[in-house]
């Protein structure tokens, strides 16, 4: 398994620290593996906050234990309250 | 006969649709909703509207700006009205949500349904709005009197998968 880029889009509280962030990953990942490394990486209240997110692609939620096989666009997406 | 011109061209001309939803960069239309939600078998029309209101917890909100992941929300909406429709066969449903900034006042989402009669489209109503509460990935950033804003805690949706 080689090094990967993964571009995490922000959402919600997560755009107080910007449009998104990259995150390079190496080895066998788990999106669980990368919700740590978002967590050290953001500050204070929104690095609290990842545990209670959770990350996607286009088109569906992704669960923690799901593998990372190579360079991708994700989200996080924190907890909701539309309407 | 002039509804269903409307309909026809608003779902891109295939009347056999019974859902619509979307994520709206401009401002949401009742008319639209009830045109496609109203149809000859159906003798009740339910429009749900949420609307921006200047308080919250005993703050002075002077608007509100909302963030939606579009495709994902989408496909929220859509399985919400599937659902819907599988409870109350029949019914004809439409969501649009607003995203983007909006002033006190205004429009942030239209449920709208359409049924034969009225008890399904106020329990297919009401199930889908508080399904999108919980589901669709929306969130709110309130703006205040004093210029500070803040983000609305929600539902996680780690539940949900």
């Amino acid at each position: 398994m080689g090094s990967k880029q993964v571009i995490v889009q922000f959402y919600g509280a997560f755009r107080s620290s910007g449009a998104e962030m990259v995150v390079n990953l190496d080895g066998q990942n788990t999106v669980a593996d990368l919700k740590s490394s978002l967590a050290t990486r953001l500050a204070g209240q929104l690095s609290m906050l990842v545990g209670d997110s959770v990350i996607a692609t286009g088109t569906r939620i992704l669960s923690d234990s799901e593998e990372i096989t190579g360079d991708a666009r994700l989200s996080i997406l924190p907890p909701v309250c539309g309407g | 006969m002039r509804a269903f011109r409307f309909c026809r061209q608003f779902v891109g001309g295939n009347m056999g649709e019974t859902i619509y939803t979307r994520v709206s960069e401009t401002p949401l239309s009742l008319d639209e909703a009830y045109q496609f939600v109203a149809s000859p078998q159906n003798g009740a029309v339910n429009l749900f509207v949420g609307a921006v209101r200047n308080n919250h917890q005993g703050k002075n909100v002077v608007s509100l700006a909302y963030d939606v992941h579009p495709s994902l929300a989408e496909a929220t909406f859509k399985e919400i009205c599937q659902e819907a429709q599988k409870e109350w066969p029949g019914i004809r449903c439409y969501i649009s949500h607003f995203k983007g900034h909006q002033e006190i006042g205004g429009m942030s989402v239209i449920v709208a349904v359409g049924s034969a009669h009225r008890a399904e489209s106020y329990e297919a109503s009401r199930y889908m709005i508080e399904e999108l509460k919980k589901r669709a990935p929306v969130w709110k950033n309130e703006v205040y009197q004093d210029e500070t804003s803040s983000w609305l805690n929600g539902v996680s949706l780690c539940q949900r998968i």
